[in-house]
């Protein structure tokens, strides 16, 4: 679960030319695909084969591309003006196919793993690169505040499926959030919560086992 | 059809402040999209009882299957026909939407992963209008949601939701009670109270509720107040320096965010009004004794009543149920209300029938417009506890008079009416008054008094024309005679002979009355027989 900064150092010096672009781009998708093939490993034991079925891997790929647009505007790069058709393309893709919305704005560092089913809202300001994000999840502003601030979602984040977080917060590095949690305020590293409306279950979880797989082992998040 | 999925373009027009035209926005929410297909599938499932229609249906069910099937595969949002959704709902986002065999009023939203839906045995949720219900949110059962009210995201919904509250949690709890989501539902303010485009918010009436040793009453009457149908009031609570002032706060506690509470020391319940219309932002002012209660629909109603007339009226009142209070206060601060106590026989007559009381129109019936003279002469009286008026209306007639302790209402009613306004009434019964049967023949004496007290001040005081001072002087003089009668008979039955015939000679000037004539005989020749006789009829009519 290496963050691979090194890959995305490369990918935010300015691309010069389209092939250098390309070639980046498609580096950051083989490390990604690395990353998803290691958590699903199913099917035929191929990286390229999780890419292509994998929806999650689809919008982050997606994303990828609307981000690079977002932050490197230029008007005179070829390049941008064929990411920006590509994310125009991408955003109703998002919609159809992976049954997802993810805010162009999110910084996603490193590799983020998105779940294969879909249902994900995302307007997060940041999320943190190892995180693990289940189906169902809605992350946003708060409503009842007057849709102010965005939550921060850390690095190694376990988020389970059926998640609220609303709100300007910050989830920190190693946090887990259980299934089911409707979440308004900011949790610490290495917390768990649960619940609606969320409470702290646990200080100081090492969730790495959580993080190894996508079988969830509720148990040894609980038991205390 | 057309109206109901306009109402829903404009509501979505509302919230997404900044759309690139109606094609755009049409574009960008998927909601709208499946909005559409379930509205022609209303449509048609109507046009199918109407036999000339079927072949639109021919032609327009299967565009309502594609269409539904599309946003269906597409953005998985079901809104199925089984639900009965009001104009102007909202759908924010997509996904896991679930919508069947339940009713939504008008102007709600809903979110995404969202499911509202009938339980296995076919009963399904009510809910109010203007609800707004958060994304992940679990509806299914026959639960009702009442208008206004707010569920918060990820709840799962077990039981009723009251109007106006905010519920949050798995399973939901009531987390607050009169919860603002005006702004969270992004309404546009006529479309939320079509009574009344507001300005700067400012509420349209203000109820002004006079305590004094009410502690036992208050929660009651604040509940009644604040489960009102209308919403755009405020509540002014004055405790006219009640010596139970403790249990009184105890007693308003939980109420204490949601009114205007001003304590002021003892001036008598006029004064304590008229504190309360000194603090009042409303357009209208609506009284209310600390020991009534209103009906859900009272507020609504009248409201309703003076804005239906041009110019809007300056005073409308309506039946009130008058009930015998079985909790026997004796030391009321305001007796009942009008000048004319309801007649103690009226009374037993309420206490008598199960539960229930008399109508305040069986006593004091209304007959014809309301004028100047009709309250005069008593055709028309407007009881304390369920009478609105306009606030400025109040202010020029110069407010209730602080000397009076007694009839003060009826003193600022005929001031108001002076003033040649706009006035009605509504048949219906829109509160309940509380009145002690046992107290009463020492009220009616004193209500009596006040109401000679009063139209003595207005005689002199009042610019009157020719027909209204006569009028006045009828009711004086009439007044006058029914104190005397009522004293004579007070000091008759204390033993007062010389008194009694007195009184019962400056009543008789006036009231020709056989009755009283033979009283006048028999004190003059058999007072103790007299008193005796008096004594058994007044006691056998109770």
């Amino acid at each position: 679960m290496s963050p691979h900064h090194a890959e995305v150092d490369a990918l935010n010096s300015a691309p010069v030319t389209f092939a250098q672009a390309l070639e980046r781009f498609v580096r950051q998708l083989a490390a990604d695909a690395r990353f998803y093939h290691g958590l699903t490993s199913a099917g035929p034991a191929s990286p390229a084969w999780t890419a292509l079925r994998n929806r999650g891997l689809w919008l982050l790929t997606s994303h990828r591309i609307a981000h690079f647009c977002v932050r490197r505007r230029n008007l005179r790069s070829p390049v941008w003006w064929i990411a920006r058709l590509c994310k125009s393309l991408g955003a109703g893709f998002n919609v159809l196919c992976c049954r997802s919305q993810l805010a162009d704005d999110c910084e996603i560092d490193g590799v983020a793993y998105l779940s294969n089913h879909g249902y994900l809202l995302c307007s997060a300001l940041s999320i943190g690169s190892g995180s693990l994000i289940h189906d169902r999840c809605t992350f946003g502003h708060s409503v009842a505040a007057g849709g102010a601030g965005r939550p921060a979602i850390g690095k190694d984040v376990w988020i389970g499926p059926d998640c609220v977080i609303a709100g300007p917060l910050t989830v920190g590095e190693g946090a887990t959030v259980l299934p089911g949690t409707v979440l308004t305020f900011s949790v610490l590293p290495r917390a768990v919560v649960k619940g609606n409306p969320a409470r702290i279950v646990r200080t100081d979880f090492d969730n790495s086992q959580l993080r190894r797989s996508l079988s969830i082992v509720l148990d040894v998040a609980t038991d205390n | 059809m057309t109206t109901a999925f306009i109402a829903d373009v404009r509501r979505c027009a509302d919230i997404d402040r900044g759309h690139n035209g109606v094609l755009r926005l049409f574009a960008d929410n998927y909601g709208l999209q499946a909005l559409l297909a379930y509205r022609l599938g209303r449509y048609l499932l109507r046009a199918g009882r109407r036999y000339y229609l079927w072949p639109l249906l021919l032609v327009c069910w299967p565009i309502y299957y594609v269409l539904s099937r599309c946003a269906r595969v597409a953005y998985d949002i079901r809104l199925e026909l089984s639900a009965d959704i009001g104009p102007g709902f909202y759908v924010g986002h997509f996904g896991a939407i679930r919508v069947r065999g339940c009713r939504i009023g008008a102007n709600c939203s809903i979110g995404q992963l969202t499911t509202i839906s009938a339980a296995a045995d076919g009963r399904g949720p009510v809910i109010g209008d203007r609800v707004w219900i958060g994304a992940h949110t679990q509806i299914v059962g026959p639960h009702r949601i009442g208008s206004d009210a707010t569920v918060g995201a990820g709840s799962v919904i077990q039981g009723d939701i009251p109007e106006r509250s905010l519920s949050l949690g798995n399973p939901a709890r009531l987390v607050r009670h009169n919860y603002n989501n005006r702004r969270i539902l992004r309404l546009r303010e006529a479309v939320a109270y079509p009574h009344y485009a507001h300005r700067d918010d400012l509420p349209l009436v203000s109820v002004i509720i006079p305590a004094y040793k009410a502690a036992a009453y208050i929660h009651e009457t604040l509940e009644s107040v604040l489960c009102q149908t209308y919403h755009n009031f405020e509540v002014i609570l004055i405790n006219d320096g009640s010596p139970d002032t403790e249990d009184f706060e105890r007693a308003i506690a939980p109420y204490r965010d949601r009114i205007v509470y001003i304590s002021q020391e003892n001036r008598g319940p006029s004064a304590a009004r008229n504190a309360g219309i000194r603090r009042a932002r409303g357009e209208y002012l609506a009284f209310l004794d600390s020991d009534d209660v209103w009906y859900p629909t009272c507020l609504a109603a009248q409201i309703e009543l003076a804005l239906s007339r041009q110019p809007p009226c300056d005073l409308v009142y309506s039946d009130v149920l008058i009930c015998p209070d079985s909790q026997q206060r004796r030391d009321r601060i305001s007796s009942t209300s009008g000048s004319r106590p309801p007649p103690e026989t009226a009374v037993r007559r309420a206490a008598q029938s199960h539960g229930g009381g008399i109508r305040y129109s069986e006593i004091c019936p209304s007959i014809g417009p309301v004028t100047f003279e009709s309250l005069l002469r008593e055709d028309c009286q407007a009881p304390t506890s369920c009478t609105m008026v306009r606030r400025q209306a109040a202010i020029s007639a110069g407010l209730f008079d602080e000397n009076l302790r007694r009839a003060e209402d009826y003193d600022l009613w005929l001031r108001i009416a002076h003033r040649a306004s706009n006035m009605a009434y509504a048949r219906e019964v829109l509160g309940k008054n509380r009145v002690v049967p046992g107290s009463l023949s020492q009220d009616n004496m004193k209500m009596l008094e006040g109401v000679v007290d009063v139209l003595r001040k207005l005689s002199m005081s009042l610019d009157l024309s020719a027909s209204e001072r006569s009028a006045l002087q009828n009711k004086l003089a009439a007044a006058k005679a029914q104190v005397d009668l009522e004293r004579g008979k007070a000091s008759l039955l204390d033993g007062k002979y010389d008194q009694a015939l007195a009184s019962l000679r400056a009543a008789g000037s006036l009231l020709a009355n056989t009755k009283l004539r033979l009283a006048q005989l028999g004190l003059k020749f058999a007072p103790r027989l007299t008193r005796a006789i008096v004594g058994a009829w007044l006691t056998g009519k109770r």
